[in-house]
């Protein structure tokens, strides 16, 4: 007891509080392993450590392996020290081995899609809780789980809200810079402004024109002040220079969690230059998503990598949100069916949707595919449990959690995103064109607005040329116009009131359909007919015409489709301009994606800035005569 | 002495980089042995007898031997009380930049009453073959390395009883394809500490054998036992094998050539 009291002192002169914190000596408890219990003593040390607490089975360990030569190095050592028997180190050790402690290992992957730079909170949408709260869910999960990785699913920057979109995107950048993400496999929106553009969001280096760039904080800036690129690796397997063959970014970056290795394969949709501008995709190559990966499969094993996460941006339908998932149709589902049965995990994106669902690969066996949403609204809270010895993933587990907008912002971001905000403030008051009175987006009886027909109109004007697609119809999507455009002193219209209309960035696709399949798009109009949920009615341009009988029943609606008042052939082709959310079957409209011959063109807001442009007299707000409704 | 500090730090930091972690040890493939025996006899001719395997625990880039066993018994006639425990391991553990291996083993013996005993014995192996390829990280095939092995050896052993012992002998052996010995360790003396920092050189892509054995053979002979008596035994390797690439003879005479320039400035300076 006095030799307890000696230590005890001299733990207390050595600890800087009052009362020392310990009592060496037998301790009052026996040593646990996990879950296996011992006779051993948890002996207190001088130093107030404990025999348990020198063994730290609640640490992560990377195998069975390492933790038992663990356990082994610290007995060995208590016993100089006289603090244990062999007998009681041989029953540790024979404890430690029975507890399988090591033997497996849980890592967190945390992810999101689609993030689109959203990062100023409710821009956009009430919805949106932008990168602040993003980053405060992030850092939980981190906190929580010291052996993880995040990862983006693609489209983090592109289609971007003001904020970003003004400033190259290099706001969202150093934002995922600050947040600390491992990947980011490149979406179709990567390619937005050109593969050089795209690599300098890598690398870094400000934009060789454009004056809003490298106006970062200094704290995110390189030491010659320009924008510093990302902290976080680009990841791009299927995309490759048509001339070195080479991809323009590593195919699949690997993360090591304690000597087990996580490959992730980052890629895009095979049909990014069918929903891109020729521009931003020339002189590159895209390859088949299932291919591409299979083909690496190989090349990982050969290194010693089981665990293969595929960071994909193309995705699917799910009936379910964040819930579960019942059902999913769509591209992803028919890529995975045919991965190689070594894949563990699929996070995709695209189609903004929220799921978690198990879709079956190449060999029948189930892999989970997950997808958390659009705008930093969802994240995935993925977990992969590796089996150490085999160094390969035996289960996920998923859960789409919600942002929330009341979750609080952190205060390692906010200074990033009010410096933007504040910059951005000028720039939103340039005056980009002038209007005769304010145009509505309020639909007459027939559905047509004043300013779906100009924003429709615009679409033609930017893609009527041979150049740009020979467009002869342009159809818009009601619910992408998010905004009436105001009448401002002397009708000018500012940058910020166009965004706010069209914020979504989408860029216009023109592309082939027949008469028939015209008439099957605007009977898709209606809700309940070839699927539609609920009623949209297309916005048209200038020069077509068409009647609809709401009364009638699904497919014997629409009649006396004209262009300039002459009849559709339902035989001939037609060059159609839609924006690329379109384009891809959005809203409903699935008879778009059989449309060929595609040409990406301008974002919707550039080919609306250029229509005001072309009429320095004012456009006048939209006739609202394209649609006749019958009943 | 006033050294140019700016130069001079180049120079360390030139000399470091040489030294850099490079290239890594990957496992090819390993096997694992082992097997503890334990028999004692009394004088008067009764005898117990008990043995135990060691399990094979080895995974894609770690080989892992493990055995552990309890055994209790009573010897016929004298009514001797006999209890045994004991553990052995065999690890490599390939699975980071730098490679671990570890050999341990614990044994404890515990008799309780009144005999002459003509001898306890444990005979106790443990261990592991494995073959190790140079992994590149980045060099190209055929690039020059160095390998350290560095380990520490440890035996502990206590007896209540006279006439007990121990012989705990660590081997370790690591061979080139050819079967040529690069490095080589034989030890440890009861009760004793050793350590061993050696080097070879080798070359990406080669393969290496690693041979890991721990022998022991923990004894009691003709002693005149009464009450509880204990015979206790542990001992442990602990080592690494890393991987540093060796810098080409351009780089050598460069870093010589930039010491000679600080060298120079040095004496200069002092003139």
């Amino acid at each position: 007891m006095f030799k307890h009291l000696l230590a005890l002192a001299a733990a207390g002169l050595f600890s800087s509080g009052a009362l020392a914190a310990c009592l060496p000596g037998d301790g009052t408890g026996t040593v646990t392993l996990g879950a296996t219990a011992t006779t051993v003593p948890d002996r207190v040390r001088a130093d107030c450590s404990t025999v348990d607490g020198r063994i730290a089975d609640e640490q992560p360990w990377g195998s069975q392996a390492a933790f038992l030569a663990h356990v082994s190095s610290v007995t060995m050592a208590l016993q100089q020290q006289g603090a244990l028997s062999a007998l009681e180190r041989a029953r540790l050790l024979a404890a430690a081995r029975t507890s399988g402690i090591g033997s497996r290992l849980t890592v967190k992957l945390i992810a999101f899609n689609d993030f689109h730079g959203y990062i100023k909170p409710f821009e956009g949408s009430g919805s949106n809780p932008g990168v602040t709260r993003l980053s405060t869910r992030i850092k939980a999960l981190k906190a929580a789980n010291p052996l993880h990785a995040v990862v983006s699913a693609g489209d983090l920057i592109g289609a971007s809200p003001l904020t970003s979109a003004l400033f190259k995107d290099e706001p969202t950048i150093e934002a995922m810079n600050r947040i600390g993400i491992d990947f980011n496999a490149v979406g179709n929106h990567e390619f937005d402004e050109g593969r050089a553009e795209l690599l300098r969001m890598q690398h870094g280096g400000n934009h060789p024109s454009d004056p809003y760039s490298g106006l970062g904080l200094a704290a995110d800036k390189r030491a010659d002040g320009q924008f510093a690129g990302a902290r976080f690796d680009f990841l791009a397997a299927n995309v490759r220079d048509t001339a070195t063959g080479k991809t323009i970014f590593p195919a699949y970056g690997v993360k090591d969690f304690l000597g087990n290795k996580v490959a992730f394969v980052g890629m895009t949709l095979e049909g990014t230059p069918t929903i891109v501008s020729p521009s931003g995709v020339a002189g590159l190559r895209f390859a088949d998503e299932a291919d591409t990966v299979n083909a690496l499969v190989p090349q990982l094993r050969a290194q010693g990598i089981r665990s293969i996460v595929v960071l994909i941006h193309e995705g699917g339908v799910a009936v379910s949100g964040t819930a579960g998932c019942p059902s999913i149709s769509g591209p992803i589902v028919d890529i995975v069916n045919r991965l190689d049965p070594e894949v563990d995990l699929v996070v995709s994106g695209h189609t903004h949707q929220a799921y978690n669902c198990l879709v079956a690969k190449r060999d029948g066996s189930l892999v989970r595919v997950t997808s958390a949403g659009q705008y930093a609204r969802n994240l995935g809270d993925i977990d992969l449990t590796l089996d150490t010895a085999s160094k390969d993933v035996v289960a996920t587990a998923a859960t789409i959690l919600n942002t929330g907008t009341s979750t609080a912002e952190d205060p390692a971001l906010t200074d990033l995103v009010a410096h933007y905000d504040a910059l951005s403030v000028g720039p939103k008051s340039r005056v980009i064109g002038r209007i005769t009175a304010a145009i509505s987006r309020s639909q007459n009886a027939a559905g047509e607005s004043a300013l779906g027909d100009v924003i429709a109109d615009a679409q033609l004007a930017a893609t009527r040329s041979a150049a740009t697609g020979n467009a002869v119809v342009a159809f818009m999507n009601p619910g992408g116009i998010r905004a009436d455009l105001p009448y401002n002193a002397g009708g000018q219209v500012s940058y910020g009131d166009a965004f706010t209309v069209q914020p979504f960035g989408n860029s216009l696709v023109t592309l082939t359909l027949t008469g028939a399949q015209i008439q099957t798009l605007l009977e898709t109009q209606f809700a309940g007919c070839n699927g539609q949920s609920t009623e949209r009615i297309l916005q048209v341009s200038a020069g077509f015409s068409y009647r609809y009988a709401k009364n009638n029943a699904c497919g014997l609606r629409v009649s006396d489709l004209a262009i300039d008042g002459v009849p559709l052939n339902p035989a001939a082709a037609y060059r159609v301009t839609v924006n690329s959310f379109l384009a891809d079957g959005g809203d409903g409209f699935a008879v778009l994606v059989q449309g060929g011959n595609r040409l990406g063109g301008a974002v919707d807001t550039d080919a609306f800035e250029a229509y005001l442009q072309a009429n320095p007299g004012g456009v006048a707000p939209g006739p609202m005569n394209r649609i006749t409704r019958v009943n | 002495m006033k050294f140019p500090t700016t130069p001079m730090a180049a120079a360390l930091l030139a000399l470091a980089a040489c030294g850099a972690q490079a290239a890594h040890l990957q496992l090819v493939d390993a096997a694992t042995f082992g097997s503890s025996l334990t028999s004692v006899t009394a004088a008067d001719g009764g005898q117990l007898g008990f043995s135990g395997p060691v399990d094979e625990l080895s995974g894609l880039a770690e080989a892992l031997a493990f055995g552990d066993g309890q055994h209790t018994g009573s010897l016929a006639g004298s009514g001797l009380g006999f209890r045994s425990e004991w553990v052995r391991l065999a690890a490599l553990d390939a699975s980071g930049a730098t490679t671990r291996l570890q050999l341990s083993g614990s044994s404890a013996w515990h008799f309780d009453g009144t005999a002459e005993l003509a001898e306890a014995l444990e005979q106790a192996t443990v261990g592991l073959d494995a073959r190790l390829q140079v992994g590149s990280d980045g060099e190209a095939a055929g690039s020059a390395v160095r390998v350290r092995l560095q380990l520490g050896a440890e035996s502990l052993f206590s007896s209540s009883v006279a006439g007990a012992g121990d012989t705990p002998t660590f081997s370790l052996l690591v061979q080139d394809s050819g079967f040529n010995t690069l490095a080589s360790y034989n030890g440890v003396a009861l009760n004793g500490r050793d350590t061993l920092d050696v080097a070879f050189d080798s070359a990406v892509g080669q393969t290496l054998t690693l041979s890991l054995v721990y022998a022991n053979a923990l004894g009691l002979g003709n002693a005149s036992l009464t009450g509880v008596q204990r015979v206790e035994s542990s001992a442990l390797l602990d080592g690494t094998l890393s991987v540093s690439a060796v810098p080409e003879p351009q780089s050598v005479a460069l870093l010589l050539a930039g010491l000679g320039v600080v060298g120079t400035a040095a004496r200069r300076r002092r003139a």
